[in-house]
């Protein structure tokens, strides 16, 4: 679900970010840094820790998007691993889908991997991570 | 091919009658099925023309197939697929037989596009095919109960595709979807539908068993992997790659990749969700006999609104039931 007032600015931008706020009975119910199993259906590679992280989103290619769509949110982040996270967010995003996630003073460039609707307008989006260095390049 | 006939060393391939016009093929050796071996005979040597009266005669006794060999049917398939128009459009053969000739060509033309893992080959012959689907599909009557009687169903990914690009169509155009550039892009959805499946082992696709839980997860990537592969192409619309996306989601969310619900699944989808599941019931599968006609729909009808479309389900049936009374 998307939280309609605005929170904050996003860094360095001169815009406006929108919150994506979660259920509460869509939140994991572990305590942060907990070694989550890391399983087939979820594709990854590295184990993953749950967290109670708030991260700007940035969404540079979304299939679904065109110019006009907002891009800047403010979304909940579950879950990290080495080479990628997981967030929710209130619309589907598709496989490859590229974005930036913001965790205050560090940025990363992700690719959409997998995305679960989990609850109405509520997605689970697994991402990894696409450029590891500080100066994020936002050419899509 | 479902069925592999032998004779003098070689293999052989069926070619619907509706295929032999001696003005656009060159002359091969036809050849009969002997019957109950599967075992071959010559019919006509390639120095003896076949005639009109010939067809006719052969479909006087129920044949509507000849044999001819796989190096003959190697230098005929591309004349076939080039004259499709034209052979489908020659009434003097029965409605049926077009459809089964237009089904082959299909299947054979997309084998070829897919073993070229060239996706922009793929898309481009899938338009051009989707045309000739949408052509004879929108002149023909009760032909979803035609192509129901004459689809291949050999469990490979091209057969099923062209089975699922047809019934697609024709749902799509029973559904009351008259725009043909819109019908075109549905045909051409259907036979991409599962493009996903080329990055599956082939030893997962083609096992000859219930597959494992491991194996299903990786089989299950196949709808996002399409949709990868698809999204590079200009060609390819919004709507094809909702059809390749979520052709695996069910109306209450239990499917996947996502597990969407209801209207949030493009109509697309929802049709190629419900063609899908036939053609798959009713075809051959290693480990079960293939689901006859009303047996797919009853089990069908089990998960209409759950898994399918009721409206969507509804159509389909009422054609089935349409073309029995006919």
């Amino acid at each position: 679900m998307l939280e309609k007032q605005f929170s904050g600015r996003f860094q360095g931008m001169n815009t406006f970010t929108q919150r994506v706020v979660v259920p509460d009975y869509v939140k994991h119910k572990v305590p942060d840094g907990t070694v989550l199993p890391a399983t087939m259906k979820d594709s990854r590679r590295f184990a993953r820790r749950s967290c109670d992280l708030t991260a700007h989103l940035e969404i540079l290619t979304g299939w679904m998007l065109d110019d006009e769509s907002e891009r800047l949110f403010e979304v909940p982040v579950t879950n990290i691993s080495r080479s990628g996270a997981c967030f929710f967010h209130h619309v589907q995003l598709f496989p490859d889908d590229q974005l930036i996630l913001n965790f205050g003073k560090l940025d990363r460039k992700f690719q959409v991997a997998r995305c679960r609707r989990v609850a109405d307008k509520c997605f689970e989006i697994g991402v990894h991570v696409m450029a590891s260095d500080t100066s994020v390049d936002r050419t899509p | 091919m479902s069925a592999t006939f032998i004779g003098n060393g070689s293999d052989f391939k069926l070619l619907p009658l509706a295929g032999l016009n001696p003005d656009l093929l060159p002359p091969v050796n036809l050849h009969l099925p002997a019957e109950k071996t599967s075992r071959v005979r010559l019919y006509r040597s390639a120095d003896i023309p076949i005639k009109a009266s010939d067809i006719d005669a052969l479909r006087a006794h129920g044949i509507t197939e000849l044999l001819v060999a796989s190096s003959d049917y190697e230098k005929i398939q591309p004349l076939l697929a080039a004259n499709l128009g034209t052979l489908l459009s020659d009434e003097s053969h029965p409605q049926r037989e077009r459809l089964g000739l237009l089904n082959r060509v299909v299947t054979d033309t997309l084998r070829e596009a897919f073993s070229s893992n060239n996706m922009a080959d793929i898309v481009a012959t899938t338009r051009e095919l989707a045309t000739h689907v949408v052509d004879i599909g929108i002149r023909s009557k009760n032909a979803i109960r035609d192509v129901a009687m004459i689809a291949n169903h050999d469990f490979c990914t091209f057969t099923h595709s062209a089975n699922v690009a047809s019934y697609g169509t024709l749902l799509a155009h029973a559904m009351g979807i008259r725009d043909t550039d819109e019908l075109r892009e549905i045909a051409a959805g259907g036979m991409l539908h599962d493009v996903g499946k080329l990055e599956i082992p082939n030893r997962i696709l083609s096992k000859a068993g219930r597959l494992t839980k491991e194996e299903m997860t990786v089989t299950r990537l196949h709808p996002a992997r399409g949709f990868q592969l698809l999204r590079r192409e200009q060609e390819v619309s919004r709507g094809q790659l909702m059809m390749a996306y979520q052709h695996h989601e069910w109306m209450n969310g239990d499917g996947y990749p996502v597990g969407c619900v209801g209207q949030e699944l493009h109509l697309w989808a929802r049709i190629c969700a419900v063609v899908d599941v036939f053609e798959a019931l009713t075809g051959k599968r290693p480990y079960r006999r293939p689901n006859s006609i009303s047996e797919s729909l009853t089990i069908m009808e089990r998960e209409s609104g759950t898994h399918f479309d009721e409206e969507i389900l509804r159509c389909w049936k009422s054609n089935f039931l349409e073309g029995s009374r006919a």
